[in-house]
């Protein structure tokens, strides 16, 4: 046995920036403003970082506060790798390797058992990461790594349950556009990276229906491999007790050269348009966006208290304000850019009657038209910048949430001090600096426009923002048609 | 089999096991939480958790749709929404400037409301006009406002998970922050439970119209839950949508809101609870200062409505552009009846996780359904309420072949005894829920503050694992023989707006 350590120290600061000078035995504050705020220092527990001969990255951090057990392991297998040709591949692989058996036990005795001690394991896939999670008490910790090794290693995939997985999976596509909100969140991305781009593909009745138990295997040979693999555990356990362990269960997996087809680079384009999907309802549900930015753009951080200031900070953003709480036009108004692995999204969008759809659709487009005009306001600066710097304790409030943080971040090639210069890096951001990113990021002119509602009883057409296109949703599982 | 016969003989260890390590757990649980009462009647539930320098300040005022009056329906959630608009001194730079002008924003909006229920009658004109004055008014304050400043305090302070929810049985305000925000926390909610102002209440109107449209009127199940409830229950309050009717919410003015205030926001209507890094000393000496001084009030009216027994099936169909879903209901006694918990039982049986009954059979089976699910206690717990079962029938069945394996089922837990292993499983799932949510704050202040408003008892929490412990075989099958019967249960279907009704689906 041979591991690996580096050993990852963290201090937290929370420092206030809102202290104003009063005693306690003075007159009581009249105002929350006047409070004084004592200063907080918090070390928070450190997760241990291992990596096994095999190359497979462990977080280990001991809690013995609860008598439990958890561990998340991400995998590169998420739809991205999908072939065209078999969209729900990874999707199914995942699913189907928890219920499907191994070649000791069926998919059946897996839950008799996992469930009779109250425990759970299960695999799902997203775009980018399939992740495996187990969680059990502590006194079965030793049968749970058992189970979950055995389904990581030796899925069986049996024929039934890849079946049943499949006319679910069907039964999913044919109520994707059952209400406005399932049916902008399946198309938007679409118009924004091309209906056919990796990172806004569907899977359809037809690509699920053509996938075979073979696909399946093959996916699972390519994707599930020690050194494709990133694991968090933590819990009640003794860590020179557990490494041993996880040696016997996963030591001897056998690294291989993941076979991940190359995933196509986006190639950035703004291009205005304006789309309508027609659906016979009193309120439209409204969309604007385009391409975001990369991950680990070193504008990450400004990027983010523009967010902030422009629709991520809840009750404090621009967005709410404006859209909700001064005019009343929408419940749910949001809006913000991600960074992706190759180009995430800037999105933002309500929910609004559909005799104010042009309104807040012109609204929100100013709103945001306005972060690329001028600095945001020193209020609004230091609102967004103590609003991150103080709530990023939160990140680290129990042991299974400081494990997974780390799996993610090291799965999507943060350094392993990102979480250490955080605050350094939010509290340098200026307002110069998010006028600079939001006039280089948000292009307002050029904004992909979907209304899902119905234009007989909008304020203005939708004409007035562009040509508009027309989508035509299927009703239960029929494609998409563009006019 | 192989498998069961090795389960049962861990079983008498396992229970051994069990007993043990929750009695250990819950005892464990009982000794730490401290309970404090104020002098007006305000009660606070303290737990110290020192895993990371944050806590959970939960506020569960006992008051819901239930409580509200015919007319009015939606009410207890619209105020719970108006509490996020600040105080006397909390969104305001000059309150004694600022009120005049609140009071004649009240004056127009009453007449705009008495206008909006005209609904189709209504003059689009005047309408238009006082819209226009109000916010003509409301430009006029705003010189003296601090735009949204409670959620901007709490933001600016690290407030996570910061948010209200408004039930048919309870209200919750909620917030977790820093460890040395806990003053803060104290300052602001004392405040808000003493001082309201009840700012931008037409244009808040219009918000929770657009919620209602979200929730229900654009989203199939929203639509076939409100109908469905509206059909189960002829004459308790919980008939009512939470949101409450979209005329209602029209005809809404602030006085109702101030009204229900008043009746409701009382302290000895109050549970709060507080969990994590905190001194529980120290606590109860800063809750004293700030909330020791709002005065005691009687408590609230409660209602009195009780549902009559039901005598015949009651079926219910919605149409929307969508597929078809489907919800069974019966009518059940809330806690602490023992029947209630022996639900708990049955619904963990019925629906949880792969080896549950339905899924057996509607799933894995019959592959009759995408999904299936069961809800206990629905749609609250202050009165006898539903026990659910919810399935998502997968095409080509109709929702009709879907009831009828349902039934079959139902009829099976009456009359085939459940194993022994079976029942085994439920208590480990019980003690295993318990334990995970001792791991976070949140859960914790949750639970403490609802069972103390709901259950009257914080300590329902570890009473219920020790009454669902006690659950039997037999009783099982009675109180599956006793309530999952035709004549109990209301139907609700959504089937697709103009599709042609499949054969056997009526």
């Amino acid at each position: 046995m041979n591991f690996k350590k580096s050993h990852i120290r963290l201090c937290l600061c929370l420092l206030s920036a809102i202290m104003a000078a009063q005693c306690a035995t003075q007159q009581p504050a009249r105002h929350p403003d006047d409070l004084k705020i004592r200063q907080l220092t918090f070390n928070p527990p450190e997760a241990e970082r291992v990596v096994m001969d095999n190359g497979m990255v462990v977080y280990l951090l001991e809690d013995h506060d609860l008598p439990l057990f958890d561990a998340v392991a991400y995998f590169k297998a998420g739809s991205i790798y999908d072939p065209a040709d078999k969209l729900g591949l990874a999707g199914l692989t995942s699913s189907v390797m928890r219920t499907g058996g191994t070649d000791s036990m069926t998919g059946d005795e897996i839950d008799e058992e996992l469930e009779f001690m109250a425990g759970s394991m299960e695999v799902s896939a997203g775009r980018e990461a399939a992740v495996a999670t187990l969680s059990v008490l502590a006194k079965d910790m030793q049968r749970g790594l058992e189970i979950f090794s055995d389904v990581l290693r030796n899925p069986l995939f049996a024929e039934d349950k890849l079946d049943l997985a499949k006319k679910r999976s069907i039964e999913g596509i044919r109520r994707r556009y059952d209400t406005p909100g399932s049916t902008i969140a399946a198309e938007f991305p679409k118009l924004v990276y091309g209906e056919n781009s990796v990172w806004a593909r569907l899977p359809t009745e037809e690509t699920v229906s053509g996938i075979s138990r073979e696909d399946l295997v093959r996916f699972h040979e390519r994707c599930f491999m020690p050194n494709n693999m990133i694991i968090g555990i933590s819990g009640d356990f003794d860590s020179s007790e557990l490494t041993p362990r996880l040696e016997k269960l996963l030591g001897d997996w056998s690294p291989r050269d993941p076979a991940l087809p190359r995933i196509e680079p986006i190639e950035p384009s703004f291009v205005q348009s304006v789309n309508y999907i027609h659906k016979e309802i009193n309120q439209s549900n409204i969309r604007l966006g385009h391409l975001g930015i990369r991950r680990h753009n070193p504008d990450e951080y400004a990027v983010e208290i523009m967010n902030y200031v422009l629709g991520w900070g809840g009750f404090t953003s621009r967005l709410w304000i404006e859209v909700r709480s001064d005019r009343g036009l929408a419940y749910s108004v949001w809006g913000g850019m991600r960074s992706g692995t190759d180009y995430g999204l800037f999105e933002a969008g309500c929910q609004t009657g559909a005799g104010t759809t042009c309104e807040a659709t012109e609204l929100i487009r100013d709103v945001i038209a306005g972060m690329t005009e001028a600095p945001p306001t020193d209020e609004e600066l230091a609102l967004a910048k103590d609003g991150e710097l103080n709530s990023f304790v939160f990140n680290f409030t129990s042991s299974a949430q400081i494990v997974q943080k780390r799996v993610d971040l090291e799965f999507f090639g943060y350094p392993l001090d990102y979480l250490d210069t955080y605050e350094e890096k939010i509290a340098a951001v200026t307002g110069e600096d998010v006028h600079r990113v939001a006039k280089k990021y948000l292009h307002p002119d050029k904004f992909v426009i979907l209304v899902v509602g119905d234009a007989a009883g909008f304020d203005k057409p939708l004409s007035t923002f562009g040509d508009v296109t027309t989508i035509e949703v299927p009703r239960a599982g029929e494609p998409a048609i563009v006019q | 089999m192989k498998l069961r016969s090795n389960l049962s003989k861990f079983t008498i260890l396992l229970i051994l096991f069990c007993i043990l390590t929750a009695i250990v757990g819950a005892q464990n649980l009982e000794d730490r939480v401290v309970e404090h009462t104020l002098e007006n009647g305000m009660t606070f539930l303290l737990l110290e958790r020192h895993q990371a320098p944050v806590f959970t300040g939960m506020i569960v005022v006992k008051v819901g749709s239930i409580d509200e009056s015919i007319g009015k329906t939606g009410l207890a959630h619209m105020l719970e929404h108006m509490l996020f608009k600040g105080t006397k001194t909390i969104g305001t730079r000059d309150f004694a400037a600022e009120q005049p002008i609140l009071e004649r924003i009240d004056r127009v909006g009453t007449e705009l409301s008495a206008e909006l229920i005209k609904a189709e009658r209504a003059d689009e004109q005047r309408v238009k006009a006082l819209r226009e004055e109000i916010k003509k008014l409301q430009a006029e304050a705003a010189q003296y406002q601090v735009k949204d400043e409670l959620g901007a305090l709490y933001s600016k302070h690290g407030a996570a998970q910061l948010n209200a929810s408004t039930g048919n049985d309870v209200t919750r305000y909620y917030v977790s922050l820093p460890s040395n925000r806990l003053e803060l926390w104290a300052m602001v909610e004392s405040d808000r439970m003493a001082n309201p102002v009840l700012r931008e209440f037409y244009s808040e109107r219009d918000v929770v119209m657009e919620e209602r449209r979200l929730r229900v009127e654009t989203n199939p199940f929203g639509a076939l839950y409100e109908s469905f409830l509206a059909a189960a229950f002829l004459a308790h309050p919980y008939q009512r949508p939470v949101i409450g009717w979209s005329s209602d919410i029209a005809g809404y003015v602030a006085d109702d809101a101030r009204a229900f205030y008043s009746e409701y926001y009382t302290p000895s209507n109050t549970f709060v609870a507080i969990v994590g890094d905190i001194d529980v000393e120290d606590t109860i000496g800063l809750m004293e200062r700030y909330f020791g001084p709002l005065p005691k009030r009687d408590l609230p009216p409660r209602v009195g409505t009780l549902e009559p027994a039901q005598k015949g099936e009651r079926r219910v169909v919605v149409e929307q552009d969508a597929e078809p879903q489907l919800l069974i209901g019966y009518h059940k006694p809330t806690l602490p009846h023992h029947d209630d918990f022996v639900f708990d039982a049955i619904d963990s049986i019925l629906s949880r996780g792969r080896t549950s009954h339905l899924y057996k059979k509607l799933v894995k089976e019959l592959k009759l359904v995408a999904s299936v699910s069961t809800w206990q206690g629905t749609p609250g717990a202050r009165h006898d309420n539903l026990f659910v079962i919810e399935a998502t029938p997968r095409s080509p069945h109709t929702p009709a072949e879907v009831e009828a394996a349902i039934y079959g089922e139902i009829e099976r837990l009456k009359t085939e005894p459940v194993s022994e292993s079976e029942l085994q499983k439920v208590r480990n799932q019980i003690y295993a829920d318990f334990v995970r949510r001792l791991d976070s704050n949140f859960g914790l202040a949750s639970q403490l503050a609802y069972f103390q408003a709901v259950a009257g008892d914080w300590r329902y929490i570890v009473q219920a694992m020790r009454e669902i412990d006690k659950v039997t075989v037999e009783d099982v099958q009675r109180v599956a023989s006793k309530y999952l019967t035709r004549e109990n249960r209301t139907v609700a279907t959504l089937v697709r707006k103009s599709a042609e009704p499949a054969e056997g689906e009526r």
